[in-house]
């Protein structure tokens, strides 16, 4: 209620307001319309003056000489003052106050000047009257008042001092000047009443054109308010129809769809809609199916399990169930399905909305797919399976040979016949790289290739690898430099063995490939702020180059640039595929330009791990590497003296061979001839209180293989050293002898003088701890 | 900080001074000029009222009928001779109050209008409005006095100049019959003439001003004793 009066207040405030303002606006017009009129009425009257000025008494005389009458120029230059002031005002400043009082004296003094000029002629007077009615269009009281007092004035002072000139008599009553003025009064208060009139009839059309308004806005606004509601159901409506249109534009298609959909009463499970996709896999119409509830289509369900199935949804505990099941067509043929099952209105019954699809081809393709993914893995099983037998299998024999070889190396004489152990010697080491190559690629390919991280130092690696492939230079008369340009890592954290087998696979190419110049291997560290850093590598050569077309095939296994049978150089074409892909997972990258005929430079990059808090070395040069092979073969030849082994191997000639090797160490060597008879021994020698110092075993022999006898030795408590000898390079077959229980691993063929190594280092340090013990 | 709000305080100040003194002299400049104007328009009607109360010049009339006039004396009453300059503006007033006198005392008084003509001015100059005005006074008798000669015997020298003599040449009134240049109405000459006319004596004034043009030259009007 409050509320309510408050607000009707303002809108009277508003409107009382409001109308002020229109009646205030009205009556400035007023001023304003006014102002401009006498503006005009007094110009007209000034030369109306002049005229009759000019017309009753142009000239004064003096007998026969004349002159202009002082009429004329009164009427002229006091008619000018009278009536110039007021017209400035009412073009400069229309409307305001000063301006109509100022026309209002003016136009009295008009009347004034009028007066005299017509010599006082009674009709004049009436100037007055007709003025003071004219200045009533101002709707203003004041100025009558203002005009009136000016009247008023003239008369008193000229009815003082020349009575005659206002009241034609010689002598007159001081109130003629009151009963002059009461004329004017007179008109005046007629006037006033027009006036008030006037003023009240203005602000009754001001209140009424104020309501009018405030009507015009409350309807205005009630018609907008109507409007943006009227537009808003009319959009609300127009989303209303699109999405009905879009929904049944949805349905049609899905009714049209191949998609089976099945919509059946959530109570009497009765079918209510099946979509055509659905109607033409089942096999049944419409109407034998609104006789039907899906426990007639499913040959699995019964009436009860269905109930069963579906309660979740009719209590609502799930919202969806997927099923898998089996869907039974008119003609008796059944088709698996899944289906997505869900509970819905349809109109004003609750329904079930069944989507399903027919799962028959999918689930033959999931069955050949599984065929398929089988055959690969038996298939890629076979393949390590050959892979791993067939280096087993070659490199028994070239431990043989190789081993033999060197022992021959050792016992002949004539020059023909070293000639002849060193090219078998040589054949055998390029047949056992390209073994190692295959393998290699092979373990790539398949994913299955391991690196090593640790730290190295890539200097020594450098160096060892170009003392190494120094001898092939300079056997071509070819000169093999080394350079640094800025500092290296001392160390840096990578596969050490693999990064030297890029390197030798590169510089050995750049050897091959190259008759005369140079070889030069550079290096430097790339660090930037950022960045990995990473080391950098450059072979350069001065050899017969590469044809810019045959640069990417170079890669490519069992490639060579020269790919013609007229090829001059050898070799199986796998080097450069190896190294650029060892490149690669040492994190790096290897590029290669050349110029046909005058060189190439391989570019090799790989990741140096971390260098912080590594030390970086200004100014490297190539470093001694340690070629003092031969004199620790020599003291290894004697390094065995009083330790016992024994050997597990089957293999006759690697029997022969291995003992042969480790006699001449200055070993006692004990055969067993398969993993049963080792174990035998070895326990035997045990229990007997002289074990042997060492047991090299070979994983692959008959009766009991390697790894068996190892693992009865150290479940039986055997402690001392077991150095598993075995054919398979693999890295897996590495750990799997570590895991069975040897204390470590070497493959054949045997390289002599690191299975020495490698015998005594574990001897000396059995033979440290029995002490200690 | 505070030098900063004193400058924009001090600078504000100065602004609201400007701008009360701008209005000061908005309001002052208006009323100043609306007075300046009633002061000018004030000193033209004071001109104007001087002008219009300021009569000719005028000289001691002939106290008898001059006996070389040429214009006829009626032995029988008053006669009431006028002179007049046709072009006159304020001669127009005084031929109303000849006429009012005419109509207050009917037959009781001979009038003579004489109408100043100079020498060699065409014929009819003296045929103005003024001319037709006196010549419709019922018994006047309107002349022309050319050169001024009758003017020059009866010493008439203002235009509106009116002289009543007795039947036997005596002068009774000598001035004007307006109160004023140009304006009718009540005044001393009419009054006094009246009197003259309807009772034989008066007890007003024998001599009035005369309001009117210059009838003759002014070194003819003025040669002897001029009077104001």
């Amino acid at each position: 209620m409050n509320s309510t009066i408050t607000r009707s207040g303002a809108l009277n405030n508003d409107l009382s307001k409001r109308s002020d303002d229109l009646l205030q606006s009205s009556r400035s017009s007023i001023y304003q319309r006014t102002d401009r009129l006498f503006a005009r009425l007094m110009v007209l009257q000034w030369i109306a003056g002049i005229i009759t000025a000019v017309w009753i008494s142009p000239k004064t005389w003096a007998g026969a000489y004349s002159e202009t009458h002082f009429h004329v120029w009164a009427a002229v230059i006091l008619g000018g003052v009278i009536t110039g002031f007021p017209v400035c005002l009412a073009l400069t400043r229309p409307g305001t106050t000063i301006t109509r009082h100022v026309i209002a004296i003016s136009q009295m003094l008009t009347s004034a000047l009028l007066i005299h000029l017509s010599g006082g002629r009674i009709e004049t007077h009436f100037h007055i009257f007709a003025s003071l009615a004219f200045l009533a269009s101002y709707r203003d009281w004041r100025v009558l008042v203002t005009a009136t007092i000016v009247v008023a004035a003239d008369h008193f002072i000229r009815g003082f001092f020349n009575p005659q000139s206002v009241f034609g008599v010689l002598t007159s009553s001081s109130w003629r000047v009151f009963e002059h003025s009461a004329w004017v009064v007179l008109e005046d208060i007629i006037l006033f009443i027009t006036i008030r009139q006037s003023v009240n009839e203005m602000r009754l059309v001001a209140q009424h054109r104020a309501s009018l308004e405030q009507t015009n806005k409350t309807v205005e606004s009630v018609v907008k308010a109507r409007t943006h509601e009227l537009e808003q159901q009319a959009r609300e409506l127009l989303k209303a129809k699109q999405t009905a249109e879009q929904l049944s534009a949805f349905g049609d298609i899905l009714d049209q769809s191949l998609n089976e959909i099945f919509i059946f009463d959530a109570e009497s499970l009765y079918f209510v809609h099946v979509n055509q996709g659905a109607k033409e896999n089942i096999g049944y119409s419409m109407e034998e199916l609104r006789r039907m509830t899906p426990v007639d289509i499913k040959p699995t369900q019964t009436a009860a399990s269905f109930a069963k199935l579906v309660a979740p949804l009719l209590d609502g505990t799930q919202s969806v169930l997927e099923i898998t099941t089996v869907h039974r067509r008119k003609d008796g043929s059944d088709y698996p399905v899944q289906i997505h099952l869900e509970r819905s209105v349809l109109g004003e019954r609750f329904v079930f909305v069944a989507m399903v699809l027919d799962i028959t081809e999918r689930q033959r393709i999931e069955t050949e797919l599984r065929v398929s993914r089988e055959r690969a893995v038996a298939a890629d099983r076979s393949k390590s399976e050959f892979l791993a037998n067939m280096s087993h299998e070659i490199r028994t024999p070239m431990t043989a040979i190789l081993g033999f070889t060197d022992i021959l190396l050792n016992n002949v004489e004539r020059p023909e016949n070293i000639d002849a152990i060193r090219t078998v010697k040589a054949n055998g080491e390029y047949l056992l790289e390209i073994i190692n190559d295959i393998l290699d690629l092979s373990k790539i390919e398949a994913g299955k290739f391991e690196l090593e991280q640790m730290e190295c130092c890539p200097q020594g690696i450098i160096a060892d690898v170009a003392s190494l492939m120094r001898v092939r230079a300079t056997a071509k008369g070819l000169a093999l430099n080394v350079q640094y340009e800025g500092p290296i890592p001392e160390t840096m954290q990578s596969d050490p063995t693999r990064l030297r087998q890029i390197l030798i696979n590169v510089v050995g190419n750049a050897i091959k490939f190259t008759e005369t110049g140079s070889v030069r291997i550079v290096t430097r560290l790339w660090n930037k702020m950022g960045e990995e850093p990473k080391l950098h590598i450059d072979v350069i050569d001065t050899g017969i180059g590469i044809p810019s077309g045959r640069i990417e095939q170079i890669f490519d296994p069992f490639t060579q640039a020269d790919g013609t049978t007229t090829r001059k150089f050898g070799g199986a074409g796998l080097g450069l595929s190896i190294s650029k892909r060892l490149v690669n997972f040492l994190g790096g990258e290897f590029s290669v330009s050349s110029t046909l005929g005058k060189g190439s430079t391989f570019s090799i990059t790989v990741s140096t791990g971390s260098l912080d808090n590594v030390n970086l070395i200004h100014g490297a040069v190539e470093a001694v590497a340690n070629n003092a092979v031969a004199e620790i073969a020599d003291a290894a030849e004697s390094s065995l003296h009083n330790y016992r082994i024994l050997l597990a191997e089957d293999g006759p000639d690697n029997q022969r061979l291995i003992s042969f090797v480790l006699k001449k160490a200055g070993a006692a060597v004990v055969l067993a001839d398969n993993g049963q008879i080792g174990f035998d021994l070895a326990t035997t020698a045990n229990s007997e209180g002289h074990p042997f110092d060492v047991i090299l075993m070979d994983m692959q022999m008959p009766v009991l293989d390697g790894y068996e006898a190892t693992r009865r030795l150290r479940e039986d408590g055997y402690t001392l050293p077991i150095i598993a000898l075995t054919a398979h390079a693999m890295a897996s077959d590495r750990q799997k002898c570590l895991d069975t229980g040897c204390d470590d691993y070497t493959t054949k063929p045997i390289d002599r003088r690191k299975l020495i190594e490698l015998v005594a280092s574990y001897a000396k340090k059995a033979e440290v701890e029995a002490a200690v013990w | 900080m505070c030098t900063f709000f004193a400058q924009k305080t001090a600078s504000s100040g100065d602004e609201q001074m400007k701008l009360l003194h701008h209005l000061k002299t908005r309001w002052l400049v208006l009323p100043t000029l609306t007075l300046v104007w009633l002061g000018m328009v004030g000193i033209g009607l004071s001109w104007m009222w001087k002008y219009e109360a300021t009569p000719g010049v005028v000289t001691a009339a002939q106290m008898q009928w001059p006996d070389d006039s040429q214009i006829e004396r009626n032995p029988d009453c008053p006669t009431l001779v006028v002179f007049a300059h046709p072009h006159c503006p304020c001669t127009r007033a005084t031929i109303g109050e000849l006429a009012m006198v005419v109509d207050h005392c009917p037959e009781r008084v001979a009038v003579r209008v004489l109408f100043f003509k100079p020498p060699g001015f065409s014929a009819g100059w003296e045929k103005t409005d003024i001319w037709s005005s006196a010549g419709a006074i019922p018994g006047a008798k309107v002349v022309c006095d050319v050169n001024g000669t009758e003017a020059k015997r009866f010493r008439a020298t203002t235009s509106g100049h009116s002289l009543l003599y007795h039947q036997d040449g005596q002068l009774l009134f000598s001035g004007g019959i307006t109160g004023s240049r140009g304006h009718s109405g009540d005044n001393a000459g009419r009054s006094a003439i009246e009197s003259f006319v309807m009772n034989g004596q008066s007890n007003q004034q024998q001599q009035t001003f005369v309001f009117g043009c210059a009838l003759l030259e002014k070194e003819v009007a003025c040669g002897t004793e001029c009077q104001r």
